[in-house]
Parts: C-alpha cells; structure tokens; sequence
C-alpha cells in the first residue's frame, strides 16, 4: 500500500479501535501472552489487507472478524489446552461481546475515574502490576508481602474496579 | 443482558475468570467456566467484562514499552536499523517475519514493501512521545530522569528534561538535584548537582566536576569517563568518579574493575595503566614534574548515588492547595547529599511534591528517600521537606507559617519511629520538637503512619504522624509563625522528622 492517505487513514482507525480489538482477542483467548501475539498478527494482517477495506464500513467490525478467524485458527493448533476451546463457548463470547460493543466502550471510558476512587494502597498495586508491569512475584518483593498475599490483593481491587465500571455505565443499559 | 446470575454464580464466574486470568486455574476450572459460559450468556457477559478490565489495565503499559525499549536498546546492539528504531516491542510485534509460512509473502511484497509496512506499524505504534524517543536513539545519550532537577543542557541553556536527547559534544550542566543519563550504548549514568559533564560520544564523556556513577552492561564494554587528571574505562562494572574543585578526580569501583590512566603533560612519558577492582578507589592529582600522582584510597559507595527510588507515576488529578505559606530554616548542619548536592545550615527546602504526600513524593531535601505507603488520611497534606542532616544539630530550626484566609489548620510532626520505641518517649521528642509553641502532649499520636522507602541506603522506615489544630493568625489578624526546633540528641541518631499540614484533624483511628 503505497497511498500516504491510506497509510493515514488506517493508522486513525487502528489507534481509535485497536484497544477494544485487543480486549475482543483477549476475551477469545484469556491469556495475555497469546492475546498480544494475536493481536500484532491481526494488525499486520488489517495492513496488508487494508487496500480491500470500504471507506465508510464499520473498521471495527472488519478487524474483529479477522482476529475472530486468527483465534480460531491458533485454538486449533492448541487443541484443548485453552479455556475457550469448544466452539461453543468461543462463539458465546464473540456473540456477547459483539451484542454489548456500546457497554463495554462505556465501561473503558469508565475505568480511570474508577482507578482515581481506588486507596492509594490499592492504586499503587496496580500501577506497580499493570503501569509498570512488575510480575506479581516483582510486587511482592517491592511491596514485603507475599505473593498470595498479593493476588488475593489484585483480586479484591479488580472486583472493586468492576464493580465501579459497572456502575457508573449502568445509565447505557444492557446489550 | 442484565446481570441476572444468583449471587452465588456471579461470584463463582467473577472469582474463576480471574483465576484464568493469573494463570491460577487448574483444568477442572477451567472446565468449570467454559461449562458456565457455553451455558449462560450471563455469565459469557460477565467472563467478557472482566477480560476488558483487564485489557484496559495494560494496555497504556503495552504502548508504553516500545519507547522504553528504544532508549533502553538502541538500533546499534543488534537487529536492523530500522527494527532496532522502533524499539523491541515492536520487534515482537513483527517477529513472525522470520516465519517461513510469511518469508515468501514478503518476498512476493519485496523490500519497498517490507519497509513501508514496517514504517506504518511504526506510526500506530508511536505517540508523539515514542516517536521523539526513537529520534532520539540517533544521538549520543538521552536524560532519562530527573529527580529535583534544575540545570541547562548544551550552550543554549535549554532546560534539562525527560527524553530530551544530547548529540555528542554537548554538555549537561547540573546546578541541583539528580538525572540519570542513558548512553546510547547501554550504559547508564547517574549525575548529582552540582556536575558539568560532556557528552563525547555514545559510549564516553567526560566529567569536569562534581560526581557521577555509572552501570555499565556487557554492551556498553569500554565505557570511558575522562577527568582533567585521568581517564577511567570500565572493564565491566559499578563505578563512580568525582571531580573536585581543584580538579583532583577519585574513582571509586563497587563491582567488576576499572582501568585507569592518569593524564600526563605533553611530551611525558606515559604512566603505566592501573586496575582497580570493587573495593578499590584511586586519588588522581595533576602531574607534578611532569609525573601524576596517584594515591589508593578507599571506595565509598556512600558518597555516590548509586540506585535511584522507584519511580510512581503522578496522581491524576490536580495539585493540592498549599498550606504552607512560607518556611525559613535556621542553624541547621551543612552537607553535600543529593537530591539538593551541597548546602549550608540555612539553605532553605527543596519544594515538596506538588500533590502533597502520596506515595512516589519525595520526603526530605537531601536524601532520595520516598514515600512508599501511606495512611489515606495524610494522604495530599502538604509538608516540608525538612533536611536530614539536621538530625546532628539539636539548635536547628523551621519557621513556619500557614494560610491566612484559613482561620486553623492541623500541623502535625511525622516522627521517624526509630527516635524512640516507647510511646512516651516519642511523645517527649514531639513536645520538645514544639516546644517554642505548644505545651507538652498537645500534639498527640493521631494512629497514622507513613511508610518511607530508603531504597537507596537500603531499608524502610516508619514515621509517626503527631498532631495538634493550630489558628494561623494572632488576635491582630497577623500570620503566626510556628517554630519546630531541633530534636534532643540521641544515642541512635535516627532522630529526624517532616512537618506536614492538614486542612483539618483526621477522623480519629479506630
């Protein structure tokens, strides 16, 4: 693809949509490893087809049924070593997640208010497992605890979090 | 799809989702939650919420790295240049490339190809930010931090900051506070004011005063400080080096060896070269008769900075409102230590954080000590960052005044519990802390602590937050000035504190 518009056009669409495609992939897939691999798979795959994309037709959609396909693919190269191997229980994820695009933005947009909620002891956690990507072992030694100690932690702090995305997009109603 | 799971499901989906998450299920669980899901869109819904969570906790980290990585791993310690520019992220991003199953597509796409697809996933993967960074691994050396930093970097007195890159040749003038600098070869140096040190190339510089320490990886072998009386090469090592005013320079090796060379008068014979391995440290003085000297010491990893504090990122929302009006220090004890470099026993505080106390803040003017957990009721208070060093002198003291459109505020003192263990005792140290304004036990143990991490000198300490409401102005409508003076002397010498202030008392600890 030779066309700097193109080129323009598909890096817009991919920074606008591209975090909500990794969720999809990492709801597929339910491993962070395998979602992160997928999901630069499924960009260059977006790229090198991008010349076949409609102006006008929904992106997103487009690349959730390419990351749909890739993660098919690589559930059967894994046989049933993943949680979502039955196709089942793959297409009642991709079915819900489709059907409640709109929440689940919603729900994104949501999340940094919540974490401003969060106890400082809380934020720090997460900023330590997620802003600076420690391993739970890591923070458990910067923070002296154990590291049950500090997945029962994250556990609690990700129920809260939950809890407060959920409430506060309760007004966007249900898919 | 409403959330119409019993309880008992709900919290059964929510408790094993995570568990797959963290990698924690066994097999029959994960069987557990696929049977839950291919049998309840409910709690296919609920699974999904969580996995955005998720997605959205990490993914700022994921675009994040690729500009770390660029610093970290420049273009020149291995893969293309262009791979390398954009940083390893993105190299994992484009690692299926050497899969046969894609070799022949790019073949077929051919090289123009290749690199116009490389650009473009650089673009997506690029902030602003990433893409300046990667600019940047042209240069000789970035600043990668800076902690109470205030300095110019090269002839055009451009402030020193974050990212900002320096071509070789130029030169970092560090009036105050700490920056670390990151060669482009790997090697990585910590600067505290007051330091002139110019940048010779991605591998060298040369320091003309102050003090640094450098961590040298393998990639970055031969890494060289020059000195106006010596040059010193790593060997593979920990090192630190400090120039005096008298240009004498001391090299000091924590781990692995140094090769040192002392500088000789044109037309001198050389000196023969001289290792020092950890432990080791060499005096370098400017050659007499055309002959240097060179004196072994003692190394002191005390005198250098040699880890900087974990680094928090800041709070989201605004700064606090200060409530501290203005701080004068008196007869306080003089010393070099970083953040601040050298000060005299008036030397007023470093400004403390903008946010007030959280965890990340800096707490004292001259150590790198930080606030590492906190109790949420201090949380924001503003306070003075009062110097450690005054712990040697018990006649210092801090002037201190409020607000004065705040008729009260709560001041408290955060006492270092290592002063003493008794209550009482602690209670007798606050008391005379305050005694130029406050009767014995009118500043009380409120319960709340504050946990600071020493990182540097390698321990955690906690400190006692004692309280009292003070008015802030006399019956004339003037601003009262409170003294906090000096603490007694102590056997442990660990006796130092931190004045912060409250908008108002804390709820009592239950």
């Amino acid at each position: 693809m030779n066309d700097p518009g193109k080129t323009t056009d598909y890096v817009r669409l991919w920074t606008t949509h591209g975090q909500q495609v990794y969720a999809y992939i990492l709801s597929l897939v339910a491993n962070r490893a395998d979602a992160e691999e997928l999901f630069q798979d499924v960009s260059m795959t977006l790229w090198m087809k991008f010349d076949q994309f409609v102006p006008g037709t929904e992106f997103r959609a487009w690349a959730y049924r390419v990351a749909f396909n890739k993660v098919r693919s690589f559930q059967q190269l894994r046989q049933h070593r993943t949680l979502l191997c039955t196709s089942e229980a793959l297409e009642m994820v991709d079915h819900v997640v489709l059907s409640g695009t709109k929440q689940l933005d919603a729900q994104r947009d949501a999340l940094a208010g919540c974490l401003e909620k969060l106890h400082p002891r809380d934020r720090d956690l997460i900023d330590r497992r997620y802003q600076q990507g420690a391993p739970p072992k890591t923070v458990a030694q910067q923070v002296g605890r154990s590291v049950a100690a500090v997945y029962k932690a994250l556990t609690r702090i990700h129920d809260t979090l939950f809890d407060c995305i959920r409430k506060a997009t309760a007004a966007e109603g249900t898919p | 799809m409403s959330n119409s799971l019993p309880s008992e499901k709900d919290a059964r989906v929510r408790a094993l989702t995570q568990a797959v998450y963290h990698e924690q299920a066994d097999e029959a669980e994960m069987a557990e939650l696929r049977a839950l899901i291919e049998g309840s869109r409910e709690a296919a819904w609920i699974y999904a919420q969580y996995m955005h969570l998720f997605a959205g906790l990490h993914w700022d980290k994921m675009h994040e790295c690729a500009a770390a990585q660029s610093i970290q791993e420049p273009a020149s310690s291995g893969g293309s240049a262009v791979l390398g520019f954009l940083g390893e992220c993105f190299q994992q991003g484009v690692s299926f490339l050497s899969k046969s199953s894609v070799f022949s597509l790019l073949v077929a796409i051919g090289l123009p190809g290749l690199v116009l697809v490389v650009l473009a996933f650089g673009l997506f993967w690029q902030t602003p930010r990433e893409a300046r960074v990667a600019w940047q691994t042209s240069h000789a050396a970035t600043i990668a931090r800076t902690l109470d930093s205030s300095g110019t970097l090269g002839d055009s007195s451009t402030p020193l900051a974050v990212g900002s890159a320096l071509a070789a040749g130029e030169t970092i003038s560090l009036a105050r506070g700490v920056v670390e600098v990151a060669f482009a070869d790997g090697a990585r140096v910590i600067l505290e004011g007051q330091t002139t040190l110019d940048v010779l190339g991605r591998n060298a510089g040369r320091l003309r005063m102050g003090r640094l320490s450098a961590t040298v990886p393998p990639s970055a072998h031969g890494f060289a400080i020059d000195t106006p009386t010596a040059k010193v090469v790593d060997l593979g090592t920990n090192f630190g080096v400090r120039v005096a005013s008298d240009q004498v320079a001391e090299a000091h090796v924590f781990g692995g060896k140094i090769e040192v060379s002392p500088a000789v008068p044109a037309g001198a014979p050389a000196t023969p070269l001289r290792q020092l391995v950890a432990g080791e440290a060499a005096r370098i003085h400017a050659a007499v008769d055309q002959t240097p000297r060179v004196e072994a010491i003692s190394a002191s990893s005390d005198e250098f900075v040699l880890r900087l504090p974990p680094e928090i990122p800041r709070p989201r929302g605004p700064p606090i409102d200060r409530l501290i009006a203005s701080v004068v220090r008196r007869d306080g004890r003089g010393n070099n230590r970083a953040p601040i470099g050298p000060f005299d026993g008036r030397t007023p505080p470093l400004p403390s954080d903008a946010w007030g106390l959280r965890p990340g803040a800096m707490f004292y003017s001259d150590r790198l000590y930080v606030v590492r957990n906190i109790d949420e009721p201090l949380v924001g208070a503003d306070y003075v960052r009062t110097f450690n060093s005054d712990k040697y002198d018990p006649s210092h003291r801090y002037d201190v005044t409020f607000p004065t459109n705040r008729g009260e505020v709560f001041a408290m003192v955060l006492l270092d519990d290592r002063a003493a263990k008794a209550a009482a005792e602690r209670q007798a140290f606050v008391d005379r802390i305050a005694l130029a304004f406050a009767r014995p036990g009118s500043f009380f143990d409120t319960g709340y602590r504050v946990l600071v991490d020493d990182t540097p000198d390698g321990a955690d300490h906690l400190f006692c937050a004692f309280g009292m409401t003070v008015p802030t102005t006399n019956a004339a409508g003037k601003p009262i000035t409170y003294a906090f003076g000096g603490v007694p002397r102590s056997p442990n010498r660990y006796s130092h504190y931190v004045i912060a202030v409250l908008p108002q008392p804390p709820p009592a600890r239950k």
